[in-house]
């Protein structure tokens, strides 16, 4: 068995840690800094916050504000231009997915002579990137500590680029950045985080013992301090716990891949703009369910850590019973579980299906059971 | 609690063999000559040969320095330099017990920032950029490829000790086929170490995380689960493949969330009477657990699904029973000495014993029931 497992060098967690991102910054010898953001970020005062720290630690400040949610090459090169103009030399990504993905780009792109064309694919990319600290908003994508970069391009494709370089200097993880997050959103991006854990657990490509200790921990924090969250999205110390469980499975999925649940995913956010979070929220339970077949043993392990105390008689029961929990987390979310309340055009199926098996190949072969074009195809008519 | 800072190596290669692609990774870090700081007995055994040629079969000139010695003195350590500075070293590879990768980790510091070794002893005054930086342990383990400390021993017979995140290498590399050759005692001292490791990681006072805790009890359920297996089937490559990989989930547990009681009563046996390091710290690992039962009963509970997964306990009371019963039988069938009388301490050296211990304070501080002179004194006692 071999495998290499990367991860962010530095994690900061603490309640107020926005107030250190200019410390944090300036330490990593950035006297010119990008914030890369979104213009919620901006009306939440967020931004303004991380530039009066950055301005504190003696840094200049040029703010990019214009994320939009799976960000197109155009709003990323836009950002690359006017970090440029500004001579930055160092970037700080503040907000969702999006932001941070966009962010990763923009440290990669300012000194590097190639386009962002260049680096779509896998370890496509030259150069050294310009100091980068991530700050999530949500709990989570866990972009923050993900070599990932989702990007949506000229033609409504999803470019990703895979590159080491994309890896943060520090994650700082500050729970008050998430205090206010509508439920909705907090539904859909810790099962987002969830479906991290459980796919990184399952992953029949790149499974690892590392990638399972930070999965299983990972769910144990979410499926524990997702409900309370949604209770109370005042809780510090939940939101706390979201945050470092979101951490934990990106670290998880990253070096183990995930699988058939986001491959579903894909075409309904790239089509029909369903949030990620949301995305993966409709598909997981009928593909854990599809999934049971291959994989009851690895379920019933992460019974354990989804409902610790709860003993089974053995493992089928384990299995079942984690199956069921997560089923009912995604009816208890609030979040809508049809594809027909949003907007899906069920002519669209057959073409989704073709997409999955075909275009998202990699994810397919890491999911424990394979999937044909049909049984795609039913998952989404179930679902519809 | 739930703030907390983690810091680690941000890439590991776990590979059989992984030694022969050396090579490979001098070039990624762009190094074409390099120093390989290793030990006489290593070299004597041959394990220096094939990742040398490999090596230089891809053209990486390599410089040898095999004269690391246990406890490495500064002179020893200035050698090193100088045997750098001498071949113009661009990158260094520590490969050897934890006394080659902290004499590494401190020739990496000192050519790539001109600073002397004196001016550097303490926490976070180094200066970097250091040279890049690959770690390969041969003992499972010290975990020295995932901690950012190095020990050095001045002219005086003092200890001295560097600390600074800079001394976390680019890459750790675990390669178990290096380790099927330690002698049993060997494996045994130094599995027992990891196993401290972990546990003190996840009951340390200060400091204690999520991340580090997660990482704490895979490492645990690997090296419990596999420390008897190699020694008695000292070939067998799974089982020493997960020994490294524990005792490196211990180094990253630990070093995030510092260990205590334990190595502040085994530090004065190093010192005094010249017992390794790992000895030292199983011969007394089994009181202080017992002494620190009351304050630690749920933390041990927890612990005991590491050790004995297939055991069910009706209470935490009997959780931590199992835990520690289990540590107290693991230990006593270790070959290597079990008493203090039997490393040459007597009842006079008690109380010289405990005053050091008492000096160690930093460490001491973490345990989860605070220790007086008499408590010291007692534990000490026990195992004479």
């Amino acid at each position: 068995m071999s495998y290499e497992f990367r991860s962010v060098p530095r994690i900061l967690c603490e309640a107020g840690a926005l107030q250190q991102v200019g410390q944090v910054l300036s330490g990593l010898g950035a006297q010119r800094v990008m914030l890369v953001c979104d213009p919620g970020i901006v009306s939440l005062g967020f931004a303004a916050g991380a530039q009066r720290a950055l301005q504190a630690a003696g840094c200049a400040v040029t703010v990019f504000d214009q994320v939009v949610p799976d960000p197109s090459a155009s709003v990323v090169k836009q950002a690359a231009a006017q970090a440029r103009a500004f001579k930055v030399d160092g970037v700080l990504g503040l907000g969702g997915g999006s932001s941070l993905d966009a962010a990763k780009l923009v440290a990669l792109l300012v000194n590097s002579e190639q386009s962002l064309e260049d680096l779509y694919g896998t370890d496509k990319a030259l150069g050294q990137r310009l100091p980068l600290v991530l700050m999530p908003t949500t709990a989570g994508t866990g972009s923050e500590v993900t070599w990932v970069s989702v990007i949506t391009d000229e033609q409504q494709c999803k470019q990703v680029v895979y590159s080491p370089q994309l890896l943060p200097d520090v994650a700082v993880l500050d729970p008050e950045l998430t205090l206010g997050l509508p439920p909705k959103v907090t539904a859909a991006t810790g099962l987002d985080a969830m479906v991290h854990a459980i796919e990184a657990y399952t992953s029949r490509t790149r499974k690892n013992p590392i990638a399972d200790s930070l999965a299983t921990a990972a769910l144990a924090l979410l499926g524990r301090n997702l409900p309370k969250v949604l209770a109370d999205g005042r809780d510090v110390a939940a939101r706390t716990a979201m945050l470092q469980g979101s951490l934990m499975a990106g670290m998880a999925f990253v070096n183990a891949s995930v699988a058939a649940i986001h491959a579903l995913a894909y075409p309904l956010g790239a089509r029909f703009h369903i949030p990620h979070g949301h995305a993966n929220a409709l598909v997981m339970a009928p593909i854990i369910r599809f999934n049971l077949a291959e994989a009851q043993h690895q379920y019933a392990e992460l019974a354990a850590y989804l409902l610790p105390d709860q003993l089974f008689a053995d493992q089928a029961t384990a299995a079942e019973a984690f199956v069921l929990a997560i089923e009912a987390l995604v009816r208890d979310s609030g979040l809508e579980t049809r594809l027909s309340k949003l907007q899906v055009d069920e002519q669209a199926i057959p073409s989704m299906a073709t997409e999955v098996v075909v275009g998202i190949r990699r994810l397919i072969d890491s999911n424990p059971r394979d999937m044909t074009e049909q049984d795609v195809a039913a998952i989404y008519r179930g679902i519809f | 609690m739930s703030t907390f800072t983690f810091e680690t190596t941000p890439r590991v290669i776990c590979e059989i063999d992984g030694a022969l692609r050396l090579g490979q990774l001098c070039r990624e870090l762009k190094a074409e000559r390099v120093l390989l700081v290793s030990d006489p007995g290593l070299l004597r055994a041959g394990l220096l040969d094939a990742p040398l040629a490999a090596m230089r079969a891809l053209g990486v000139q390599v410089t040898l320095y095999s004269d690391v010695q246990a406890d490495p003195p500064v002179a020893a350590v200035l050698d090193a330099v100088e045997a750098a500075r001498g071949c113009g070293a661009q990158a260094v590879i520590g490969l050897g017990g934890g006394s080659s990768l902290d004499t590494a980790k401190l020739v990496a510091l000192l050519c790539g920032h001109e600073q002397t070794l004196e001016s550097i002893y303490g926490i976070n005054l180094a200066k970097g950029p250091r040279l890049p930086l690959i770690q390969v342990p041969t003992t499972a383990g010290t975990g020295s490829e995932v901690t950012a400390v190095a020990i050095v021993t001045t002219p005086s017979h003092e200890k001295k000790g560097v600390v600074s995140p800079l001394l976390y290498p680019d890459i750790a590399l675990l390669d178990a086929r290096l380790t099927v050759g330690l002698p049993a005692a060997i494996s045994a001292m130094t599995g027992v170490d990891a196993m401290v490791h972990a546990i003190e990681a996840y009951t340390s006072v200060h400091k204690k995380n999520v991340l580090s805790d997660g990482l704490a009890v895979q490492a645990l359920r690997l090296l419990a689960g596999n420390l008897d297996r190699v020694l008695s089937e000292p070939g067998d490559l799974s089982a020493r493949s997960d020994m490294l990989l524990g005792s490196m989930l211990a180094g990253m547990a630990f070093a995030n969330a510092p260990v205590a009681a334990v190595h502040a009563l085994a530090y004065p046996l190093g010192g005094q009477f010249h017992v390794p390091h790992g000895l030292s710290n199983a011969l007394v690992l089994v009181p202080v657990l017992n002494f620190n039962r009351s304050a630690a009963e749920p933390l041990y509970a927890q612990l005991a699904s590491a050790v004995v997964p297939q055991q069910r306990f009706a209470s935490a009371a009997d959780a931590c029973d199992g835990f520690i019963d289990f540590i107290t039988r693991l230990v006593a069938r270790m070959p290597f000495a079990q008493r203090l009388h039997e490393v040459g301490v007597t009842a006079q050296d008690l109380s010289r014993l405990t005053e050091d211990a008492l000096k160690v304070e930093r460490l001491l501080i973490n345990n989860p029931r605070p220790l007086n002179r008499d408590d010291i004194h007692a534990i000490y006692a026990s195992v004479l």
